[in-house]
């Protein structure tokens, strides 16, 4: 599959994404923002394996800061732009925290787990493949390890709330909205 | 029963999934939107686990539970259950009136569906040529090819 298919068939998926939780225009608007970094940025990442999660960490990126340009035009909150201090190009110090706060509460998710969700997650965080945890277990198929895992990621995700983002607004609505939802 | 790239979804944000099993889920990706919905989301996990900080404070934090050398869940519940079923193995008593009741019991991924499908053809072939119904307690009656 060349460059051009695969950034073909992500625009889509993009767009659709960010239609399902936004207004069309600004789907359009983040597909093409997110394609433009792809295109200026990174012409040479050809391969599937290196575009798929690069496209992710930029949608990502071009989603909150368009939830952070929203929030300075005051788009969630009619307030007075002489209230709004002045916008710091650096991390976010309220995400910093949010983000801090996320890791604590992922820390207490993973103690509520049985002890081999625990020991798959460190062994996944210690950077063994499945088939490396496969061959740890002692298991003959890696079916079996597959299995687990799901498992143990659904038991995390539904302790962390059915979410393990942030939760940004979306823009033109007057409340809070889940933006990184999960399965 | 897991969508088949399901299986593959744990393995994103921990960045642990080998070049076979990258290549086949962000291909599956392009083609799927719940997929492409589902790695977005846990795009958030992987920032937060991409964190040296974040992920020697979660490192730490499994390897102290490690050492506490508590009795594991499972082995509780598995002890309980031998307890509660008897510690003898007895042959499967068949009814010589349908249908026969078996209710497989076991722990999260101790091989209740793998048994169920090992079971299937061994019963489904024997002369009475009985079929076999999963229900699920939660879901009620599930197509043959969906797990116990």
């Amino acid at each position: 599959m060349t460059r051009d298919q695969i950034i073909g068939q992500l625009r889509e998926r993009i767009l659709a994404f960010a239609t399902s939780r936004g207004s069309r225009d600004v789907a359009e608007d983040l597909a093409q923002e997110v394609l433009l970094v792809l295109h200026k940025k990174y012409p040479q990442v050809t391969e599937l394996t290196e575009l798929v999660p690069l496209t992710f960490q930029i949608l990502k990126y071009k989603m909150l800061d368009l939830h952070r340009r929203n929030l300075r035009r005051g788009e969630y909150h009619q307030e007075s732009i002489d209230d709004q201090p002045l916008a710091d190009p650096g991390d976010d110090p309220a995400m910093q925290a949010e983000q801090k706060e996320r890791v604590g509460q992922l820390i207490e998710a993973l103690q509520q787990l049985g002890a081999r969700c625990k020991e798959l997650f460190r062994l996944k965080l210690q950077g063994h493949t499945f088939p490396e945890i496969q061959r740890i277990f002692g298991e003959r198929s890696i079916n079996t390890i597959y299995t687990w895992d799901s498992r143990c990621r659904k038991q995390l995700l539904a302790l962390m709330g059915g979410r393990w983002g942030t939760t940004i607004p979306q823009a033109g609505e007057g409340k809070k909205k889940t933006v990184e939802r999960n399965l | 029963m897991a969508t088949s790239w399901e299986h593959l979804l744990g393995g994103y944000a921990t960045n642990t999934l080998t070049d076979e099993e990258k290549r086949q889920l962000y291909e599956a990706a392009l083609n799927d939107q719940a997929l492409f919905d589902a790695l977005a989301d846990e795009e958030a996990l992987k920032v937060m686990l991409a964190d040296p900080e974040a992920r020697r404070r979660i490192l730490a934090s499994l390897e102290v539970t490690e050492r506490s050398g508590g009795v594991s869940d499972e082995k509780v519940k598995w002890e309980e259950l031998r307890d509660l079923l008897g510690h003898e193995q007895s042959a499967l008593h068949l009814s010589s009136q349908p249908p026969t009741v078996i209710m497989m019991v076991g722990l999260q991924g101790s091989g209740k569906t793998t048994t169920t499908g090992k079971l299937f053809p061994a019963v489904w072939d024997k002369p009475r040529s009985w079929p076999l119904w999963p229900i699920s307690p939660t879901s009620g009656l599930l197509p043959h090819n969906m797990p116990c």
